[in-house]
């Protein structure tokens, strides 16, 4: 059934919440890996820029008008870093986003220090903003070129958006995109209570989703996904026969189901583990979803 | 030839089904628990242990059904009667004669066992159980064995939705096999709130190696159900006869309260028994037990014919001479080609796996290799020989599984060595 926004719990609010961010987010920095152009409007000096979601108490451990910010680490390292926090921080939905150009390279990571913290005074707030809706949204600069920074976030998003519809943007890139977004999304929604159960009984183990030169890796541990960029030995592979299948099942064009049967999809490993990632594909769609 | 086209009508079918089916193809028979590209997705008929596809392809097949062919797909023994009784009326205002008689002979068959209620799938005969369990003591908790399947009911499922965990299978608990301490623990922790434990005769989850039950954890189950007052369900739906003709509790000596059969019961007709003790006949009375279709004349025919048949064929023994040689030579062949190929499980219902590779990589890459040979082995679930399987069949599976292992062989390197991400 098609959920409205006013009809979700406090706790559906914040998951939706986080996932508009993370996907906002990742979508952004899969875009500026992806388009030389874009690259090259990035400011000198790299951006970095941080949102912010206040929240009312909601969420695990969440304390009454308690805001946290939780940093989206894409580079490995970070990811290593914070992975012992994520349990304890899985539904304070904020992230930050740095971007890095040196010596003509792209570096996408995590830093403490944001050059403006976009700050969302709750979960509705976020979810209507991040959806292209109307909402409140306090910029706070942190350092100079700030508002360069939200600009170029801004850029970035859109151009992510402009990447997914154009039909000259290679396979690859839009690939890349979608799979970027929908693995995220996973992350994004795990902590949900509704999967809780489900998650317990599913093993835990890194599963490999490949096509063609992509890759990532999640990992399950108890109920949290995380993303990867490496892995040594995955437990279950996920791949796609090429990229314009990956772009057809992920984009909900051709149901998972018949590319699978048709062999599109290949799964290899540990398959409850994948059948678990389907379950919570399940939940990301349901959020995806919601009407805002 | 390309699975494309040795495939093209199975996945015609499975396109088609996936538009109005959900799942195309729903629960363990979704292509996605096979090999996608090297197992058939709809199968056109069968003849004692072969199996053929709508695309015309043949397999000796060793999953018979999922267990419900135990003499043979279309065994005349048993269709003969079966048919017959169909052209005379099946579905009738009231039960058959047969009913009785099957009651009877299943009564006198299975040990311990004083009265059966007939149904139609194990889900029901377990739900039945574990229902009729909790109504007697007064009880609400069912402990079950971690990864065990009793069915598909909410209860029991892995349909696990919070509406679900909060309700039915909120009194459900679990421990590992064979870990009576566990089981202690559990009665412990539950003290005067445990129904009953329901098990199958030995362990056999899917994606893992089956295990047999070792000496003292029947017999511990036994005791600690007496003393805390809680029934011993015996879940024997998947090995039904395949272990013994007295119930597979009879074969690993336990004693059981109840015991629920069905799969090979009447050779794929669609029947499931209760069988319970005099002791619980009482409660079982007092249950309002009906379904459309569980007094259905034709199935309990054909499980009459079933078990002459089977009594015919040399039953047991005779699954279990061909369920060794097919272990003996499944695992010396993964020997001399490298691998440590073990299986597992009783000889009649074999199921191999890979001791270097938990995840089943090598599984479903050698049941891939098997299938592409004309050989249907299941790579997730446990297999079954059937008593129409005969030497022939497990010649030519050996020699099949003799190219597998070699093909095996080429890609292991690549699979364990730190490459597993570069293929």
């Amino acid at each position: 059934m098609l959920m409205k926004l006013s009809q979700l719990t406090k706790e559906q609010k914040a998951i939706l919440a986080r996932l508009k961010a993370w996907l906002a987010l990742q979508l952004a920095a899969e875009a500026f890996r992806s388009d030389a152009g874009l690259q090259k409007r990035c400011p000198v000096g790299g951006v970095s820029l941080k949102l912010k979601i206040m929240q009312n108490g909601a969420g695990r451990g969440g304390s009454v008008h308690s805001s946290s910010g939780r940093d989206m680490a894409i580079n490995p390292a970070a990811s290593a870093s914070s992975a012992d926090e994520s349990a304890a921080t899985a539904t304070k939905p904020a992230a930050t986003l740095q971007l890095f150009v040196k010596k003509g390279n792209a570096i996408v990571g995590a830093r403490n220090w944001p050059q403006l913290v976009l700050v969302f005074p709750g979960s509705e707030a976020a979810i209507k903003v991040l959806s292209g809706g109307k909402g409140a949204a306090l910029p706070l600069p942190l350092s100079p070129g700030a508002f360069k920074a939200l600009g170029f976030f801004k850029k970035a998003s859109s151009r992510a958006t402009e990447l997914l519809r154009e039909a000259q943007t290679p396979d690859m890139v839009r690939a890349s995109l979608l799979l970027a977004a929908t693995l995220h999304g996973l992350e994004a929604v795990s902590g949900d209570s509704y999967l809780e159960r489900r998650m317990l009984i599913v093993p835990d183990g890194t599963v490999a989703v490949r096509v063609g030169q992509i890759e990532f890796f999640a990992a399950k541990r108890g109920r949290d996904i995380r993303v990867m960029e490496s892995a040594q030995h995955p437990d279950a592979v996920l791949s796609f026969s090429d990229y314009q299948s990956a772009i057809k099942v992920l984009s909900g064009k051709r149901q998972a189901v018949v590319a699978l049967g048709s062999g599109e999809v290949k799964i290899e490993g540990l398959l409850p583990l994948v059948q678990g990632l389907f379950a919570v594909l399940d939940r990301l769609s349901w959020y995806l979803g919601v009407s805002v | 030839m390309s699975s494309g086209k040795k495939f093209a009508r199975s996945r015609e079918y499975f396109e088609r089904a996936a538009k109005v089916i959900p799942g195309g193809i729903y629960g363990s028979k979704s292509p996605g628990f096979l090999v996608p590209g090297h197992f058939p997705y709809y199968l056109e008929g069968a003849k004692g242990s072969c199996i053929v596809d709508v695309d015309g392809n043949q397999y000796i097949d060793y999953l018979c059904g999922y267990g419900s062919q135990i003499v043979g797909y279309g065994n005349p023994a048993v269709d003969g009667p079966a048919l017959d009784q169909a052209r005379r009326g099946d579905l009738l205002n009231q039960p058959h004669p047969v009913m009785v008689e099957l009651a009877e002979r299943l009564v006198d068959l299975v040990d311990g066992m004083d009265w059966a209620v007939f149904v139609k799938n194990g889900t029901d005969a377990t739900t039945l159980a574990t229902s009729i369990a909790r109504a007697d003591t007064g009880k609400q908790i069912v402990v079950a064995a971690e990864g065990a399947y009793h069915g598909a009911a909410n209860w029991c499922s892995t349909n696990v939705f919070p509406v679900f965990t909060s309700a039915e299978q909120r009194d459900v608990r679990f421990f590992s096999y064979n870990n009576i301490a566990q089981l202690e623990k559990l009665f412990i922790d539950n003290k005067n709130n445990i129904a009953c434990v329901i098990l199958t005769p030995y362990h056999h989850p899917t994606y893992k190696p089956q295990q047999l039950p070792t000496p003292e954890f029947l017999k511990a189950v036994e005791v600690l159900c007496q003393r805390e007052g809680a029934y011993f369900i015996m879940d024997d739906i998947r090995a039904n006869f395949r272990l013994s003709m007295a119930g597979s509790h009879s074969y690993f000596g336990a004693h059981p309260d109840m015991v629920t059969m069905g799969k090979a019961l009447a050779n794929g007709y669609p029947i499931s028994v209760l069988l319970g003790a005099e002791a619980l006949k009482k409660t079982a009375s007092s249950f309002f037990i009906t379904g459309t279709y569980w007094m259905s004349a034709v199935p309990m025919i054909a499980a009459m014919a079933t078990l002459n048949e089977m009594e015919r064929l040399g039953g047991p023994h005779r699954l279990a001479q061909l369920g060794t040689l097919l272990k003996n030579g499944l695992e010396s062949l993964g020997e001399k080609a490298g691998f440590k190929a073990r299986v597992s499980g009783p000889p009649a219902i074999p199921f191999l796996t890979f001791d270097e590779d938990p995840n089943l990589f090598l599984n479903q890459r050698f049941c891939a290799a098997m299938a592409d040979r004309g050989v249907f082995m299941h790579p997730h679930h446990n297999w079954f020989i059937s008593l129409a399987h005969s030497e022939e069949d497990i010649e030519r599976t050996l020699s099949a599984a003799r190219e597998a292992f070699e093909e095996l062989r080429g890609g292991f390197s690549a699979l364990f060595m730190n490459k597993i991400h570069e293929q």
